[in-house]
């Protein structure tokens, strides 16, 4: 027998896991042993935490619904991809290959503007692009020598100036967008070639540059770990108690912020001045701490329609063109600004560039044209600051709370804990409670314990001014939460001091110490601990909500060209015909299945409901069924949410471009009319029933359930599932009568979830369909104005580099075209073009 | 024989790469590919961010990605490594924003001031000991155990979606493995 190394465990391990012995790839046949693998030679540790893995994999369920309505995009989305693309095929291989690649864009795109954009298509003039402009022929001349130091200088106007350009009428009918696309800019000229460069996030922060960087903002406290700091990736921390800092892993990065979130707050997402002004305000901040040692660019603001009041991008120049990871951010510093027009936040991330050669690139014309002839050979991402561009629901009416505290007053409150620890000797680690520092009664066991998962505690004591006159909770006692973190929504009424919260589910929850400017009969969301007395339900209240907040950016996009560096074309597979559409359309008469209902929530409150009948496999569907239900009779089928129904009506399966498959439904039962969804409390066991292993739970009043999910497992051991032998778990489903499994009677399980907590407090998910926000639906038609271009060099997020793998395009330096612009209604968007000649992209 | 079972014996043999070649002129191949391999990268993304909201968006975005890209699918690799390539590229976007951390655990682990409200207690996957204890390891292993284990990828295919050989899936594999022991291991003597 060949020695065991660990390449050789390696393989055989992997083996093991795959089932086949076959797969131990550097073994020759001579070494495995006409039984098997060695299982004397097996990490049988490993390997048992491996199978336990696959096991686990396989408990994880999507949500049908969820399932369903990716189903349907994906039909829409190869709809309108169907019908934005064009009626002949363009010749030549390349050809076809660029164009499948931009028809893909043309679906998101189609996507996004679904149903504003076919009105132009007919009434807009059609200009005829003009021929694109040729650049200069560079030749590649790669440089592996290393850059020279840059002169720290602030670059003095930008080689490439975005001109302010006269509104003109030209406007374009582009498939690129599906929509009007107009012209405004002037396009800059460029030069015939720019250098690529390769990226490197630089060397790992040490706790001394950490202390010096800091230290330029004001800090001057001592120095802690972040608590997710992890091997390799240092994070240290510091603050003043009225603002923070964390930074790392790579020398140059930080975030620096407030420290605590203010106790009311009201957006107003108006800038507070003239952008020219604030981006005068980020420069002066940055310079007087002494952060602008690299050539920069203020780049001008712009609002992805977030919370923050306004913000500035100061972008590293890498041979005079700034450095972008999206028209929001780049290298260099990310400044906001709150409501006084106070520097409040700034997000630096520095990398190292490499340079790789000098490379031909196109004219903003070329790629002009490109967007309009949609023949792109590079590749092109398209963003806007909207959702589906639907314009971003308005902002300013937003309002969080949180509970009004002060020196003095007498603290018992639940929270999360965390803790920062010391990254220097002799000093103690530094705790919160979700985000107020703790003092006191600060001993090494809560230490511990709050390391653990989930470190919800219940902490008493008194408030108390600390560092910076920053609030803090002096300790004098502690316990782990015996209730469970909860957020709820409902409908808040005032009762004197206090509030009462009546829920979705019916629930009636106090709210106490409401704050006053909390509208009487208005939607709350409330996050808290759920305490439970024999007065009723109440909540110890982190925070208050009248919205569930707002979603960034959205948009979409092809994804960039990856990079083929030596000119060399690729070969590229021919596209496929499109095949003619067919329908198929049979009655389907008392199907029995399950019933799912995903609930769309529209930005003006109508709420509509989407349901699904799923049917298992079985001699009748063999492939089981999943369909959409249609028609005036599935109105109110929320009701029979979960719950087994038989459905009557035509069944269409449209396979083709026309829509996924649905049921146009004329009658809907419930097969069980008095049965409800039920939920179980108790801890599950592995028991032998028919001669198969099963898995049982046994519910707190000692009944014993066979759970169906489980039960067609061969070999079913406690060890392989997600809980803990004893674990008190929630088990969700149906009992339907006279169903059994041996003796025992059988649960059709929905979710199964570990629940700590009380039974009251338990909110099931069937009483909780899938709920979709859905953008507005807008019927104004959109002119998308292209109204900058400008040349940047383009990469993406360093922050997120150094955590995982990307593809090797990515962590080079890129020259793009930037089209900036706006919508008719004001919404911004942007696209951005590849500028390498064609040759060098694949 | 019904209509859905009718339709899907035209692509129920068929190979993923010779339906991912068909897709781009056939809606219903496209469609064969989705139901094939959904659960896949939905377990991907749930492994990879603990969050099954998150899981859900992370997927749709995969499959419309896909749905884009497929026609520059090259039949050489296989399907399944490259639709899981998709995924991690969509994950990287996702942690874009700065200082967000691949959780490899639970929403609860990672404790939110403002949690989101719609977060309702009960409704999350337990996988928070194993996706705690995988986020602590390095980027590889983890890449390793989620495609290898959860996404049931062969060690090969894995290679393909991480750019690395196949005994470097397989070492990473064995490694993470070991590293998960001793954490799982440590959290369990903690908790006694």
């Amino acid at each position: 027998m060949t020695p065991t190394t660990p390449q050789h465990q390696a393989d055989w391990l992997y083996a093991a896991l795959k089932g086949d012995p076959s797969e131990a790839g550097r073994l020759q046949p001579a070494e495995i042993p006409a039984a098997g693998l060695p299982e004397a030679e097996l990490p049988a540790a490993e390997l048992e935490l491996g199978r336990s893995l696959q096991a686990l994999a396989q408990t994880v369920r999507p949500d049908p619904a969820a399932k369903a309505e990716l189903r349907r995009r994906l039909a829409l989305a190869q709809q309108a991809a169907a019908r934005a693309a064009p009626p002949a095929r363009p010749a030549g291989r390349a050809a076809l290959a660029q164009a499948g690649r931009f028809l893909g864009w043309i679906a998101m795109a189609a996507l996004l503007l679904l149903g504003m954009s076919w009105a132009f298509q007919n009434v807009l003039p059609q200009v005829t692009p003009a021929a694109p402009a040729s650049a200069t022929p560079v030749t590649p001349t790669p440089t592996g020598a290393p850059r020279p130091d840059e002169t720290r200088t602030p670059a003095p106007d930008g080689p490439t100036p975005i001109p302010t350009a006269a509104p003109t009428a030209a406007v374009y009918t582009s498939r690129v967008i599906d929509n009007a696309l107009g012209l405004e800019a002037q396009f800059p000229s460029a030069p015939a070639g720019v250098q690529l460069y390769r990226r490197s996030p630089g060397e790992l922060i040490s706790v001394e540059q950490a202390r010096r960087l800091a230290g330029r903002l004001g800090f001057t406290g001592p120095v802690y770990r972040l608590p997710d700091d992890q091997p390799g990736a240092p994070h240290y921390y510091l603050t003043d108690g009225v603002m923070e800092i964390d930074l790392g892993p790579y020398a140059g990065w930080f975030h620096y912020r407030r420290a605590h979130t203010p106790a009311v707050l009201a957006v107003d997402s108006t800038p507070p001045l003239p952008a020219e002004q604030l981006s005068v305000r980020a420069e002066d901040f940055l310079q007087q701490a002494g952060l602008l040692d690299f050539p920069y660019q203020v780049q001008p603001p712009h609002q992805p329609g977030n919370a923050r009041v306004a913000q500035t991008l100061v972008s590293e120049l890498q041979d005079g063109l700034p450095v972008v990871f999206s028209l929001y951010d780049g290298t260099g510093y990310w400044v906001s600004f709150d409501e006084q027009g106070q520097v409040n936040e700034v997000v630096a991330k520095h990398a190292v560039y490499q340079p790789v050669g000098e490379f031909p690139i196109i004219s903003a014309q070329a790629a002009w044209d490109k967007l309009l002839r949609q023949d792109l050979a590079s590749g092109a991402e398209f963003r806007s600051s909207g959702s589906l561009g639907v314009p971003l629901p308005d902002v300013n009416g937003y309002r969080m709370w949180q509970p009004a505290r002060t020196p003095g007053r007498p603290a018992d409150v639940h929270g999360f804990i965390t803790v920062y620890p010391a990254a220097e000797a002799g000093v103690p680690p530094r705790l919160t409670l979700d985000g107020t520092p703790l003092s006191g009664q600060v001993d090494q066991a809560l230490v511990e314990q709050a390391a653990r998962p989930n470190p919800y505690f219940h902490v008493w004591g008194r408030f108390e001014s600390g560092l910076g006159g920053e609030l803090q909770i002096n300790v004098a006692g502690y316990e782990v939460s015996t209730s469970a973190y909860t957020s709820l929504g409902g409908t808040i009424t005032r009762q004197g001091d206090d509030g009462l919260l009546r829920t979705v589910d019916g629930r009636e929850v106090r709210i106490p110490g409401l704050p006053a400017d909390v509208p009487d009969d208005s939607t709350l969301y409330a996050s808290g601990a759920l305490l439970e007395s024999p007065d009723g339900l109440s909540m110890d209240w982190s925070n208050l909500a009248n919205d569930l907040g707002f979603g960034g950016g959205g948009g979409g996009g092809i994804g960039l060209a990856g990079l083929n560096l030596d000119g060399q074309p690729t070969p590229t597979p021919e596209a496929q015909p499109a095949e003619a559409t067919s329908s198929q359309i049979q009655r389907l008469d008392g199907v029995e299945g399950r019933l799912y209902v995903t609930m769309h929530r529209y930005t003006d409150g109508v709420m509509t409901a989407e349901a699904f009948l799923n049917v298992d496999p079985s001699p009748d569907w063999p492939d089981g069924l999943y369909v959409r239900l249609e028609g005036p009779a599935v109105a109110g089928s929320e009701a029979y949410y979960q719950l087994p129904v038989k459905v009557w009506g035509r069944y269409e399966l449209q396979d083709g471009a026309n829509g996924a498959p649905a049921l146009q439904v004329e009658r809907m039962q419930p097969v069980y009319p008095d049965l409800q969804p039920q939920v179980w409390f108790g801890s599950v066991s592995v028991k032998p029933v028919g001669g198969r292993s099963v898995l049982v739970l046994t519910a707190e009043d000692g009944q014993a359930y066979v759970i169906n999910g489980y039960a067609q497992q061969d070999g079913l051991s406690l060890n392989q599932l997600p809980w803990q032998p004893g674990e008190r778990l929630a088990v969700e489903g149906l009992a339907i009568p006279g169903e059994q499994a041996g003796a025992y009677p059988l649960i059709r399980d929905f979710y199964i979830n570990p629940y700590p907590g009380k039974p009251q407090a338990y909110r099931p998910t069937f009483l909780s369909p899938n709920v979709i926000s859905e953008p507005a639906a807008s019927t104004e038609l959109k002119l998308a104005t292209i109204k900058t271009a400008q040349l940047v060099y383009w990469t993406t997020d360093p922050a997120a580099a150094g955590m995982m793998d990307q593809p090797a395009d990515d962590v080079y330096l890129q020259p793009v075209w930037l089209f900036w612009g706006t919508y008719n209604n004001g919404q911004e968007f942007y696209i951005v073009v590849q500028a390498l000649a064609d040759e060098y992209l694949k | 024989m019904t209509a859905q079972t009718t339709t899907r014996t035209n692509v129920l043999s068929t190979s993923d790469e010779a339906l991912a070649a068909e897709a781009p002129g056939r809606p219903e191949a496209f469609a064969e590919l989705y139901e094939r391999h959904y659960e896949r990268v939905y377990r991907y993304h749930v492994l990879r961010t603990g969050s099954r909201q998150d899981a859900q968006d992370l997927t749709t975005q995969t499959f419309l990605a896909a749905l884009e890209g497929v026609r520059t699918f090259r039949r050489s690799g296989s399907f399944r490594a490259w639709l899981l390539g998709i995924a991690r590229n969509q994950a990287a976007m996702f942690y874009r924003q700065a200082y967000r951390k691949p959780a490899g655990a639970l929403d609860e682990a990672a404790p939110d001031p403002s949690p989101p409200p719609e977060v309702l207690a009960g409704q999350r996957l337990d996988l928070e000991r194993a996706g705690r204890a995988i986020g602590n390891l390095t980027p590889d292993q983890a890449a390793a155990i989620n495609l290898c284990l959860f996404c049931d990828l062969s060690g090969a295919e894995a290679a393909q979606v991480m750019g690395k050989n196949e005994a470097a899936v397989k070492m990473l594999l064995l490694r993470g493995l070991k590293d998960l022991r001793r954490q799982l291991a440590q959290a369990q003597e903690e908790t006694k």
